[in-house]
């Protein structure tokens, strides 16, 4: 009998997947997401609700900074021609301290995005300047790790997600976000997102975040090359397409310098 | 032989030039409210064209506007603008480098110094195409002929970065003059020679989240003043010559963020090295000018900046006049100069809407104020419809109040609503 009963316990342990902790989970999708540069084309299409379609594209340049967590991201749009040549620069930092800085050939001039409109729209569309920079593990909470299928539907079915539900340490941050809470879908294949649910600052679902088609760019790290942003409220969504990705040319650093941005030609 | 194999030599450095163009296309009618739209104010259409090549690390920017202006009530040297002109403008036309910690360009080019909205007392080096009576900064900017080099640290990851300009021919901003202001006996002479030698150096330092600048100018004032050139008295005219004077300025500008808004001050003092006794209504006509204020968003559709316009003559005399013809001379300047008042105080409101939902309309406002003993302002409202991605329409208007003393008030006739197009490329 005590035979018996150790042979199963030893079954079920073989049979059962892995349990990692949330903040592991979450190391290891940050891990995932890692990439020391990239180049990519863009394609951000405004679709839904009640306004006109949108297609804007642009080159997209991303670079992890010497501490190996942060990123600079630039991103320089190309058509239609109302927004030809206007560049965002994301210079990231802990918290509040991130930088947005918009170029507008129009006015030949750089503009300041204030810390409290981070959560407002990327080139009117339903990503927030805070969705476009990645997301900060020191910033959140971590718990559970629930395992259910990958609620996206192009993912194959028989994949396995944990279920991770993510809160803001500092509760002003959610002021700057946008959101106070997310709740995340992570593959147990790669440690990708799958889906994320964005919750408001009064707790309410708002936003869906689908994510597929996985490149790999390196070792171990994979980048996303269509995300699906869906505003629950009312029924708008944005498709963000990448394309032409090049992690193996070198992205000098003035790319990112504030005092090139707009005269970098 | 030589030239042949020097083609030859470029020949593979051209075959890898990278060339990017775009421009806009446009066309605007404007009424004058004054008589229920029934007048003509303007009619201005154009073709802008921008081009940017980049061969190997070289870089070419051209930029060109070729316009047609009809307009009846302002008065411009030598054209008449009364039955319609075509004028064509180069803005640009340039070569540049980047290398380490230096950059250079040289050739036309265009600037856009400050960090106000609306209002830019630093943009030393900048001329307004201001008889094209339109919204648009790209179309009414000009361009000067100058040599540029710059210089940030550290290959140019250094806060600290360091201009220095020289102008070999500067630009002019257009001054608004109409029948009224000059009681149709002057004619305007060309303006004098635009080969005058200007220097600038800027200093700018970009911190974490804020940045300031500092400039020196040694050039002239793209505004004109207007100086006698002769006089007949049968019958009773005289011709005026648009003249930039002399001058040294001092600019500031910051630029900070405060997590909920963006605070935005610049300011400058402008000595007037050069001063024409018989032609400046004041004796002393250095000036202070600041225009500071906070920009601030509001759930995402709603954009406010409001700033503060100060402008004010520290040494405030009004200057003898010999006679009657001067004292007139004197007058228009007065007006041209905004030497009314030795302090005018007032506000500058830029709001901006656009809806997330409707996302092919914008509306913006923009409301120049002077109050205390001026009273004047200029109101512009537009609403901007997108009907295709590329193809604008617009309504506008250019709302000018107050008394005849004051610059604002002056041009109440040529109050507007305006309807335009435009189709960028």
């Amino acid at each position: 009998m005590k035979l018996l009963s150790t042979v199963f316990f030893m079954t079920a342990a073989i049979a059962a997947p892995l349990k990692y902790d949330a903040n592991d989970i979450m190391k290891k999708n940050e891990a995932a997401r890692k990439l020391t540069q990239l180049q990519a084309s863009g394609k951000i299409v405004i679709d839904g609700g009640s306004r006109k379609r949108q297609e804007k594209t642009f080159t997209w340049w991303r670079q992890l900074q010497p501490d190996g967590v942060h990123y600079n991201t630039l991103t320089k749009f190309h058509t239609p021609a109302t927004v030809k040549d206007q560049a965002i620069l994301f210079l990231e930092a802990d918290g509040d301290k991130t930088e947005i800085l918009m170029w507008l050939p129009t006015f030949k001039k750089t503009r300041i995005v204030e810390s409290s409109q981070q959560n407002g729209s990327f080139m009117a569309s339903d990503f927030s300047f805070s969705d476009i920079t990645a997301l900060q593990n020191e910033e959140y909470n971590y718990a559970g790790n629930e395992m259910t299928t990958c609620p996206n539907t192009t993912t194959p079915k028989t994949l396995q997600c944990y279920k991770i539900t993510a809160t803001l340490k500092n509760p002003k941050s959610a002021e700057r976000l946008g959101y106070s809470k997310l709740q995340l879908w992570i593959r147990n294949d790669n440690h990708m997102s799958d889906r994320v649910h964005y919750f408001d600052q009064a707790g309410k679902l708002f936003k869906e975040l689908d994510s597929t088609q996985i490149t790999q760019v390196g070792k171990g790290s994979y980048f996303f090359n269509h995300l699906h942003m869906k505003n629950l409220t009312n029924g708008q969504f944005t498709v963000l397409e990448f394309s032409a990705l090049n992690s193996k040319t070198a992205i000098p650093a003035a790319k990112f310098f504030k005092q090139r941005l707009g005269k970098d030609d | 032989m030589i030239r042949p194999a020097l083609f030859l030599l470029c020949l593979p450095a051209l075959a890898s030039a990278e060339v990017d163009w775009g421009g806009k296309l446009w066309g605007n009618q404007l009424q004058k409210t004054k008589t229920y739209l029934e007048d003509e104010t303007q009619t201005n259409g154009g073709l802008f064209l921008k081009s940017k090549t980049k061969i190997e690390d070289v870089s070419l920017r051209f930029e060109g506007i070729g316009y047609y202006v009809k307009t009846p009530l302002l008065l411009v040297p030598e054209k008449d603008l009364s039955s319609g002109e075509a004028i064509f403008e180069i803005n640009e036309l340039n070569v540049g480098h980047n290398f380490g910690d230096w950059s250079v360009r040289a050739g036309q080019m265009t600037t856009s110094w400050g960090k106000a909205d609306g209002l830019n007392p630093t943009d030393f080096l900048t001329g307004k195409r201001n008889i094209l009576l339109l919204t648009d900064d790209q179309l009414t900017r000009r361009g000067h002929l100058s040599g540029m080099v710059q210089w940030t640290p550290q290959g140019g990851a250094s806060p600290w970065s360091v201009e220095q300009w020289v102008v070999g021919r500067h630009s002019r901003t257009d001054a608004l003059l109409n029948e009224e202001l000059t009681n149709g006996v002057v004619t305007l002479e060309a303006p004098d020679q635009q080969k005058r030698l200007e220097f600038a150096t800027r200093m700018t330092y970009a911190g974490q989240g804020w940045e300031f600048d500092y400039t020196y100018f040694n050039g002239v004032n793209k505004t004109p003043l207007f100086v006698e050139h002769s006089r007949t008295l049968i019958p009773f005219s005289f011709r005026l010559t648009p003249t930039h004077a002399r001058q040294q300025g001092h600019g500031v500008n910051l630029v900070s963020d405060f997590e909920d808004y963006v605070v935005r001050m610049e300011a400058a003092y402008i000595n007037r090295t050069q001063v024409f006794d018989d032609a400046d209504y004041i004796t002393d006509p250095s000036r202070f000018d600041f225009v500071g204020g906070i920009e601030k968003s509001f759930q995402d559709e709603h954009r406010v900046n409001v700033q503060a316009v100060v402008h004010h003559y520290p040494n405030y005399e009004v200057a003898p006049s010999a006679d009657q013809v001067t004292a007139g001379i004197q007058k228009l300047n007065r007006f041209v100069l905004a030497q009314h008042l030795q302090t005018r105080v007032g506000y500058l409101l830029v709001y901006l809407y656009e809806p997330t939902e409707l996302n092919q309309i914008k509306l913006k406002l923009t409301w120049l104020n002077y109050f205390h003993r001026e009273s004047s302002s200029l109101l512009t409202p537009q609403f901007d419809y997108l009907v295709t991605d590329n193809l604008q329409l617009q309504l506008y208007g250019l709302i000018f109040s107050g008394s005849d003393n004051a610059p604002l008030g002056a041009l109440r006739d040529l109050s507007s609503a305006g309807i335009g197009a435009n189709y960028q490329f």
